[in-house]
């Protein structure tokens, strides 16, 4: 069971259908607080943290492994071989729709649906393509991620020390919420950044739900009209919860919207 | 003289509290929960360069550079809506002029009664002062890991040349001392091989160690024999503990696991590392090493290892200092006892990979402790005796010299320990006797088909001990004597009471062959 202490694998709810959530850049499983509990009582809910994320085991990261998005599905698809899951729900947030979709590529035997929310393939901008980004735009981020130890993945440090006076928010926030080592932010934001999935897209043969979410800076809404077209048989919900995050802004609507579509399976 | 607060009072206080708000040495702004500008102070005015009628209707992250834009949506964000607050968090502003304006953010969240944010609180503060010296510091810090990384990786190269040499100059010192030289020559060469190994052991730990620093070493997972690995350790070190009259000792409990899934080549180094300086930095008395276990629960056992000897111990200031590279706890400590000062920093490294850390206690001229903890996951018999020759080795020998008496004489309590533990896994019986008259004495008083004799405890003439013991046996039994090292075994050679010599460390099989031609 290597997987689930690797992953800090949480599985919960009483129901037979697994439904598996995958955080995005910059998060842990944190993210789902507010929409997985929702699911617990007819499905079973399973929750993750990627390596270098939350409570992941940081020591097995691995360079070489993580330095494309296939590192993540290998662990997404050992995951469901150690829990013995088949045919799951894949709710994928930013940068996990790909990491969804992959998985869903090489096993759709495992992930049988995907719903992905805010995805895109490619984030810069190519010959007619709107990924939202230019390069310079990408690698002015990148940059900044190399050389700043102090600012970005490392922001967080100053949240959990400067809540002296708040003790009992202490342990919490020590053990939760978005926990980041830097070296691994900067790695992740990489790979998730400069990769192309566009051509992976039509390879799809699963059940796919795209939520889209308004005024999102991160994959706007031509990204997300992409990612429909080329998905066979795919469904677009746009959705009134702005930026990038409706797990968290809008889980009723994301919660309705998820379940909306998980009955149109049956 | 004192007065009650008055009416007008509280409205000069209001009044102020406003102009504090527009006039604050920090920005103050109050958004939507979806980052929609509702109210902005002066003082942001200022920084930024807008006029208020500007910012009306945009976003707060539509100000940022676009690194912090993607931030504030995938951390900032999310952060803000599960824990109601982010504190100093940094960022760059885009002022109206094009500038980056750097600034520590943090935003406070309203709710509603039902509990929905209504309204977010951001308070800006300057940060350019700081980020200056930030990039200062971390340009500091670039420039002193490259130059750190450039000595490194010059070190290792030249570590690496010199590896070749060093090995041609050690293999042609042993064939010389081989060679029939007279005893001046012989000190000559053993000065030559012990000074050629002395170096390559620093060429091969700058190599570890420059190994594990570029992120090149990883742990393997294999199953192996956990008892018969601290064994091989300490019988490696023993030839050195030995001749400084030091006592080995190993204890091991009972439910340590047989067999346990792990990186056996990297426990082997950072025990042999561990157990060479404590033998190196202790005169008199002993190194000891306990595996106990800490906790076990399914499929993971977690092993607390500790190394303890009685040797000069290192001075409390010292202490923080000695896992760090080329430091040993003093400039006398390198130049009396010599070595890398890199055993300890390759230890520190060996453990990181495992997740875990090396603790010290030590008392000058008392001596040291370390220790150490590392969780394996254990292995079941079957599966370990697969993958395990040794124990391969040990049911054949069962069937070919079970039944076979052997005697022991050896006064290093560990070796006979050893030795002992190969005899029993072969069925062999055996006794042992630390003194050539005790020895004996019970050869004359039982029957034996064989004798093994450490050539240290025959005291100088080891042939006049050899037949001694064979005499004493009454049936000529024959004798094999173990010496202390390969130079001794060539000295001793084989003829009267002496069957054969071989050296310390024993090659197991070596001593298994031999003793399968006593006739029982």
């Amino acid at each position: 069971m290597r997987s689930l202490a690797r992953n800090n694998v949480v599985v919960k709810g009483t129901g037979k259908r697994p439904i598996m959530f995958s955080h995005g850049f910059g998060c842990d499983q944190n993210m789902w607080r507010f929409v997985a509990p929702r699911f617990e009582e007819d499905h079973k809910v399973v929750l993750f943290d990627h390596v270098g994320f939350g409570g992941s085991d940081l020591s097995v990261y691995d360079p070489g492994k993580y330095g494309s998005l296939q590192g993540y599905v290998d662990d997404v698809l050992e995951i469901c071989r150690e829990l013995d899951l088949a045919d799951v729900i894949f709710v994928g947030h930013s940068v996990s729709a790909m990491i969804g979709i992959l998985a869903a590529i090489r096993d759709p035997e495992r992930i049988g649906a995907l719903v992905l929310v805010g995805p895109s393939p490619r984030y810069i901008n190519d010959d007619g393509y709107v990924g939202g980004f230019t390069r310079e735009d990408v690698e002015g981020l990148l940059d900044s991620l190399d050389s700043n130890y102090l600012g970005w993945s490392s922001a967080m440090a100053p949240v959990i020390m400067g809540n002296a006076d708040r003790p009992e928010l202490g342990q919490e926030l020590t053990n939760s919420f978005c926990r980041t080592n830097p070296e691994v932010a900067r790695q992740f934001a990489r790979v998730t950044f400069l990769s192309d999935n566009r051509t992976d897209l039509a390879s799809v043969r699963v059940p796919t739900l795209v939520l889209q979410c308004s005024d999102d800076v991160i994959a706007p809404d031509a990204v997300g009209e992409f990612v429909h077209r080329s998905i066979p048989g795919s469904t677009l919900v746009r959705m009134r919860a702005t930026g990038h995050c409706p797990n968290l802004s809008a889980p009723e609507e994301t919660t309705g919207a998820i379940r909306e579509f998980i009955e149109s399976l049956s | 003289m004192t007065r009650e607060p008055q009416e007008s009072d509280d409205r000069l206080i209001a009044e102020d509290a406003e102009s504090l708000y527009e006039e604050a040495p920090c920005g103050y702004l109050y958004t939507r929960p979806d980052g929609t500008l509702l109210r902005v102070n002066r003082t942001f005015l200022e920084w930024t360069g807008f006029e208020r009628a500007e910012l009306v209707g945009r976003r707060f992250q539509d100000l940022l550079s676009i690194g912090g834009r993607i931030f504030h949506e995938t951390h900032f964000a999310p952060l803000l809506h599960m824990q109601g607050f982010v504190s100093e968090i940094a960022l760059d502003i885009v002022t109206k002029s094009g500038g980056l304006l750097p600034v520590l953010v943090n935003s406070v969240q309203k709710r509603d009664a039902a509990g929905l944010p209504v309204l977010n609180r951001t308070t800006v503060f300057n940060a350019t002062d700081r980020k200056k010296y930030e990039r200062e510091l971390q340009a500091a810090r670039k420039r002193a890991e490259e130059s750190a990384r450039a000595k490194s990786e010059l070190l290792s190269t030249i570590s690496h040349d010199m590896r070749s040499p060093l090995g041609a100059i050690l293999a042609a010192a042993q064939l010389l001392e081989r060679s029939g030289l007279t005893p001046p020559q012989q000190t000559y060469v053993r000065v030559l091989r012990s000074s050629s190994e002395a170096l390559l052991n620093l060429v091969n730990h700058v190599l570890d160690l420059s190994r594990i620093a570029s992120g090149r070493t990883t742990l393997e997972r294999r199953p192996f024999d956990l008892r018969q690995l601290v064994l091989d350790v300490m019988t490696t070190l023993n030839v050195r503990a030995e001749e400084k009259n030091l006592t080995l000792r190993v204890a091991i409990d009972d439910d340590v696991p047989d067999a346990v899934l792990g990186d056996p080549v990297k426990l082997g180094q950072i025990l042999t590392n561990l157990v060479a300086n404590a033998v190196k930095f202790t005169e008199r008395g002993s190194v000891a090493v306990t595996v106990r276990v800490k906790s076990m629960a399914a499929g993971r056992v977690e092993l607390d290892f500790s190394v303890a000897d009685t040797g000069i111990g290192i001075p409390a200031d010292r202490l923080p200092h000695i896992f760090e590279e080329f430091t040993q706890a003093s400039y006398e400590v390198g130049a009396t006892y010599g070595g890398s000062g890199l055993g300890l920093a390759i230890v520190r490294r060996l453990l990181a990979l495992h997740g875990s850390e090396i603790t010290v206690e030590s008392v000058v001229d008392q001596g040291s402790i370390f220790r150490f903890t590392i969780a394996f996951e254990p292995v079941d018999a079957a599966r370990a005796a697969a993958a395990d020759i040794g124990r391969n080795e040990a049911i054949a020998g069962s069937r070919m010299l079970s039944g076979l008496r052997a005697l022991l004489v050896d006064d290093n309590a560990f070796d006979a320990f050893v030795l002992g533990r190969a005899l029993t896994s072969w069925a062999v019986t055996h006794d042992v006797c630390p003194t050539i008259d005790q020895a004996a004495r019970q050869l004359r008083d039982a029957v034996y088909d064989v004798v093994v004799l450490s050539a240290r405890t025959a005291n100088g003439d080891v042939p006049q001990a050899a037949a001694h013991l064979s005499a004493a046996s009454g049936r000529s039994v024959p004798v094999f004597v173990l010496a202390r090292s390969a130079a001794e075994a060539a000295a001793l050679s084989p003829g009267g009471a002496i069957a054969d010599v071989l050296p310390k460390p024993v090659d197991t099989s070596v001593l298994f062959a031999k003793l399968a031609s006593v006739p029982k």
